[in-house]
């Protein structure tokens, strides 16, 4: 089991490592020099010292390469990420810091909420499967799914947010209100994360259940659930001791595979909101062509993907005897 | 195999209906834009409401939001075909080479996969994106270098599991190359996979498009779908409450991959058929049945009125069992009637697919879906007065008597044991659920049934996959007789078994009963195991009972079908071929050892020699496990020695884009289901023999030779042919490429015992004329008896006896020699 964990934990360095990489030579290694001309676009309007800090940041230093990289991890390492240039001269690393909060408070609850609620609906599903609410259901949601989120979260805005005013439309908590550990901030806030969060549950909600219903319905097909029913086991103890229970160890390590995806799709909510979490600051960086933003928002997502990952290793450690024994 | 997967997608009315819809998009796509004005004309005023002039309103600038809804379309899904064609050739790439080659080749690239399957799509996109010029170019690129990952995984997994199929390695024996053998022989195979792969990928670019164009990285000055919602969002669309700016475009992108959806699920259904409907099924029970249970349903043909007698512990009379279809009706069981009395065990004989699994399931009312019982009964003796027909029980009543009464030792004990519980908990469950059942000393109960199957109570707090496959089928005895069940239902119990395990359990199962007296069904396709300790011997055929006596009268059978499979059971020894005095090929002290990067290093054959004479027939004989079939892969250059060397004759390696010529080595595989390529005929499997292709005369003299008529199989494909049929192509195949040593790796133990010995006889014969020599594997003495003149008994990776076939059956030395003897069933012949 240590074996294992260890194993694990190696490839996330390993994969972070990767990242960290990528994010090194993609400026270094894009056809036409883009640092160049990126570089000829800014200059006049940015002070020299910004400017410096973008040639800093895209190689455009005369060092050797292996100095330049051996530099930027070693930044890395410190937890300096750049400078960004919409916010110059405000570090990266201090301006992604709340943004990284919000995210994680809004995409991580609606991301647990659907998955459970995805997860549970897709084993009842598959309890009445071939009912009149098995053959409604799953082709509505995977309609709903197919819509992409941020126009899911357009859509809900314009309804809920302008035209019914149910909701606040803009920001995570009321503009009076400074954040503070109080029940009234709490509330702000809640109101604010519940039409995105919503939206973000509506669209990936069927994806969820989709696959625990058909995994579990194939898992209704294998011999051990066969072999329990012939023990004289009631329907019941059969459904969750053995078919459910199996069915959620393929489900689980698909929840870590579709993380980074379903990330992308908050993000892109977030933005239609105006929420202040990465996917707000990553539209500005976009916007701004502020590219240390951009590679910290993608480092910082990345990272937090591979956490959730071996949190998710460990939980299907637990879930699945085998994987103790086995590579 | 291509034009049929899209047949029958056409067919399921799911993906019917989305392939419809395609169909329109791209009618959308491509005559749309002639019926409407230019997208870019300011046609009204900006973020006008949807009126009889401008039916889907103006945007935020002032156009017609029809217009360029329609001509978004086009090239949205131009970029999103495109990446996903890029996505699917990135992946059947890197995942092709990672799952064929396999080792470091596998290592290396399954990394490089996993570390991009984490890497979170949006942001990695964004920060590429944006050092590129915008436009659709970008975007495909973009794309497909974020997303091949996933498809590259599964591709993969797929190909590692095909390369090892026997086909493949049929291909690679014949020298084909390895870029041949992956882009023909393995990719087609995978036709479904790969389309289901491109869906999936299309529905993730056309999403990622939208995205990427909505954040502002696509052409904004070009007219697409992203671009569309990119304007409405900046156009303050949202503030005014414009909702026909985004709407049409949002409903475009989610019915188009709503399309895909249904596509993909009319795929999971066609490639996954339980997840299709049991409808017919249904119809035919009603509300009665569920899936683990189907009622009884008198057939308007049945007769059921003579009321059920007992004349034993249980009675089946007439039983008819019929498996409902779409169309018609297929027969399983026809009008079938047996006992079996107290302290009997009756051995039930037939060949796979002959109802003899569709009886057992009946006794235990848990026929499933699409069975139907027809007519007939099984009554089940309670006590001397009282009998009852199991058939009409209710639900509960049944469930009660199964197991406590009536126990199924089952086949597969592996993959019956809920991998995720403990053997304990097994038990456990199964106690529970007889809460009427009382043991008085539960773990000393449980300790004596693990004590009787020679396992300790350790075993209760060890998971299934911890356990030996022998010791797995102990626990599955011991779970059986937890109740001291009246009845023992076995279902070819040690079919999956070792040999000489097979012998251990079987004796154990016969000192059991004589203890505790309990009646047994044993169910088999092997005559000459079940005969060694039944009492009475039923024997089946298509459904039918064919034959029905006690053991000693076995020999007086009447019918043609009993006859012949008693006479099958012993093979005459065959005339023997001319041996040569010239050495074909030698082995000199080769070792293998499998070596991988997580496990500890597994010694698979250790200093193995010996030599193989021109015209030699030798058998390597072990159990499983004892290195037989790697030495056959050494020799076969499939696998390569750790150490030691191969003298002589020796396999040629096929080269990765070059045709080299058929290995002297061939050999024909254990599996006729497996060996043969199901997208290929059987004129391309026998052309592709030769460099430069076998001649048409060649192969129609190979068919005639193997006893089949050339000209009406050469066009079949493998699934128009029996399995006895198929080992035939595969032994053309082989005999085709003008083999120096033919090996047959256990060529007839897949197939009917009935076909056995005209397979050896076929094998002999070819061996003689083609003057090859031939190497047999196999587990059984009876057919290295048969065929060949010189024997290696393997245990554990080493050979621990080896002489002529005469001399080891006359006086075996080693120990395991005679076990092996022991477990022919020879002495019972």
């Amino acid at each position: 089991m240590i074996r294992f964990i260890v194993q694990r934990a190696l490839f996330y360095l390993l994969a972070g490592w990767v990242a960290i990489t990528a994010n090194f030579f993609i400026p270094r290694l894009m056809p036409g020099d883009p640092a160049t001309v990126m570089f000829a676009r800014f200059k006049g309007k940015l002070d020299p010292e910004a400017l410096q800090a973008m040639k800093d940041a895209f190689g455009l230093s005369d060092a050797p390469l292996y100095v330049q990289y051996s530099e930027y991890v070693g930044a890395l390492l410190q937890g300096d990420l750049g400078t960004s240039l919409v916010y110059f001269p405000v570090p990266v690393s201090s301006i992604m810091m709340e943004g990284l909060l919000w995210t994680t408070f809004l995409a991580g609850t609606s991301l647990i909420v659907s998955f459970f609620g995805g997860t549970m609906l897709g084993a009842w599903l598959a309890w009445r499967r071939e009912s009149r609410i098995d053959t409604i259901l799953p082709p509505l949601l995977s309609l709903l799914g197919a819509f992409p989120y941020f126009w899911m979260a357009m859509l809900f805005l314009s309804v809920f947010g302008f035209s019914l005013g149910w909701f606040p439309t803009r920001h995570a908590y009321g503009s009076g209100i400074e954040p503070s550990w109080t029940l009234a901030f709490a509330f702000s806030a809640i109101q604010h994360a519940f039409l995105p969060a919503l939206t973000m549950v509506i669209a990936s909600i069927g994806g969820w259940m989709l696959s625990m219903r058909n995994v579990t319905v194939s898992t209704l097909g294998t011999e051990f659930v066969y072999y329990a029913h012939i023990r004289g086991l009631s329907e019941k103890q059969v459904w969750w001791r053995y078919a459910v229970r199996n069915a959620l160890i393929p489900n689980v390590t698909g929840f870590g595979m579709a993380l980074g995806f379903v990330l992308s799709g908050a993000l892109l909510t977030e933005m239609v909101f105006g929420y202040p979490g990465q996917g707000y600051l990553l539209i500005q960086a976009v916007n701004g062509q502020d590219f240390p933003l951009m590679q910290g928002i993608f480092l910082s997502i990345t990272f937090a993907v591979l956490l959730a990952n071996f949190v998710v290793d460990i939980v299907s450690l637990w879930l699945d005897p085998r994987m103790v024994s086995s590579d | 195999m291509i034009k049929s997967l899209f047949g029958s997608l056409w067919d399921n009315p799911k993906s019917r209906i989305g392939l419809w819809m395609l169909i329109g998009y791209a009618l959308f796509a491509t005559i749309g834009r002639f019926c409407v004005g230019d997208p870019l004309d300011y046609i009204g005023v900006p973020l006008e409401a949807p009126s009889w002039t401008h039916w889907f309103g103006t945007t935020g600038q002032g156009q017609s939001v029809m217009s360029q809804t329609v001509y978004g379309a086009l090239p949205t899904l131009l970029v999103g075909f495109s990446a996903s064609a890029l996505v699917i050739a990135l992946g059947s790439i890197i995942g092709g080479l990672a799952g064929y080659f396999g080792g470091k080749v596998d290592s290396v690239l399954s990394l490089l996969i996993n570390v991009f399957l984490l890497l979170p799509g949006l942001p990695l996109m964004v920060v590429i994106a944006a050092w590129l010029p915008p436009g659709p170019v970008t975007l495909v690129v973009v794309l497909g270098l974020t997303g091949w990952a996933w498809n590259a995984r599964v591709i993969r997994g797929q190909v590692s599991t095909l390369r090892e199929r026997e086909f493949v390695l049929a291909a690679q024996l014949l020298g084909q190359s390895h870029l041949r053998i992956l882009c023909i022989e393995i990719l087609p195979t995978m036709a479904s996979l790969l389309l289901s792969s491109f869906i999936g990928a299309t529905i993730y670019a056309i999403g990622a498009q939208v995205g990427l164009e909505f954040l502002g990285l696509g052409d904004i000055g070009k007219v697409t779908w992203g671009t569309n919602l990119y304007w409405a969002s900046n156009d303050a669309a949202l503030l005014t409450g414009s909702w026909w700016t985004f709407v049409p475009t949002g409903v475009c992108i989610a019915l188009l991959g709503f399309a895909l959806t249904l596509i993909s699920f009319g795929m999971d259904e066609i490639t996954n058929p339980r997840l299709l409907s049991t409808r017919v099924w249904k119809r035919a029970v009603g509300e009665g049945g569920s899936e683990t249970y189907t009622p009884y349903l008198p057939g308007e043909s049945s007769t059921t009125d003579k009321s059920p007698q007992a004349k034993g512990l249980l009675t089946v009379d007439g039983l008819t069992v019929s498996f409902v279809g779409e169309t018609e009706e297929t027969v399983a069981v026809q009008d079938f009637s047996f006992h079996i009395g107290e302290k009997e065990i009756v051995g039930l004989v037939g060949e796979s697919g002959c109802g003899k699994s569709t009886i057992l399931q009946s006794i235990l009312r848990s026929l499933p879906p699409p069975a139907v019982i027809r007519s007939g009964s099984v009554v089940w003796q309670s006590t001397v007065e009282n009998s009852q027909d199991l058939l009409q029980l209710s639900e509960a009543d049944g469930r009660s008597l199964r197991w406590e009464e009536i126990a199924l030792v089952v086949q597969s004990a592996l993959t019956s044991l809920n991998p995720v519980q403990t053997i304990g908990s097994h038990f456990q469950d199964t106690i529970e659920a007889h809460p009427q059942k009382n043991i008085p000393d539960v773990d000393a109960w449980i300790s004596q049934l693990l004590g009787w199957m020679d396992l300790s109570t350790d075993v209760l707090s060890q998971y299934p996959h911890e356990l030996s496959g022998g010791m797995r089928q102990r626990v599955v005895i011991a779970l059986a007789l937890l109740f001291k069940p009246r009845l023992l239902l076995f279902d070819e119990p040690t079919t999956a078994l070792d040999v000489l395990v097979e012998k251990d359990i079987l004796a154990i199962i016969t000192k059991l009963q004589r203890e505790l007296g309990f009646s047994a069904l044993f169910i088999s396709h092997d005559l000459a195991l079940v005969r060694q300790f039944s009492h009475r011997i039923i024997v089946m055929k298509k459904g039918r009972l064919i034959e029905e006596c006690t053991v000693d009268k076995l020999s007086e059978a009447k019918d043609p079908y009993t006859q012949q499979l008693l006479r099958d059971q012993s093979i005459d020894n065959l005339p023997s071929s001319p041996v040569g005095t010239k050495v074909v090929t030698t082995l000199s002290d080769i070792t293998k050892i499998y070596q991988s990067l997580w496990s500890p290093p597994h010694l698979a054959v250790e200093s193995c020699t010996f030599s193989v004479r021109e015209g030699a027939s030798i058998a390597l004989v072990g159990g499983s496990g004892s290195g037989k079939s790697t030495i056959a892969k050494l020799l076969t250059g499939l696998l390569s020695i750790t150490k030691g060397s191969i003298e002589g004759v020796r396999a040629t390696k096929p080269g990765f884009a070059m045709r080299s010529t058929p290995s002297p080595i061939q050999m024909i595989f254990q599996n006729p289901y497996d060996a043969l390529n199901l997208t290929q005929t059987v004129r391309q499997h026998l052309y592709s023999v030769q460099q430069g292709g076998a001649s048409e005369e060649e192969m129609r003299t190979i068919l005639q030779r193997v006893g089949l008529e050339p000209e009406s199989t050469l066009v079949k494909f493998p699934h128009e042919l029996s399995g006895g049929q198929r080992q035939r192509i595969s032994i053309a195949r082989a005999v085709l490429a003008k083999p120096t040593v033919l090996i047959a790796d256990e060529p007839t133990s897949m197939l009917d015992v009935t076909l056995r010995a005209d397979i050896l006889r076929l094998l002999r014969e070819l061996q003689t004329e083609y003057q090859m020599s031939l190497l047999i594997i196999t587990h059984d003495m009876t057919v290295a008896k048969a065929l060949t003149e010189e024997i290696i008994i393997l245990e554990q990776g080493r050979i621990v006896e080896q002489g002529s076939t005469d001399t080891i059956f006359r006086s075996p030395q080693h120990e395991y020699t005679k076990r092996l003897l022991q477990a022919s069933h020879l002495e019972d012949l």
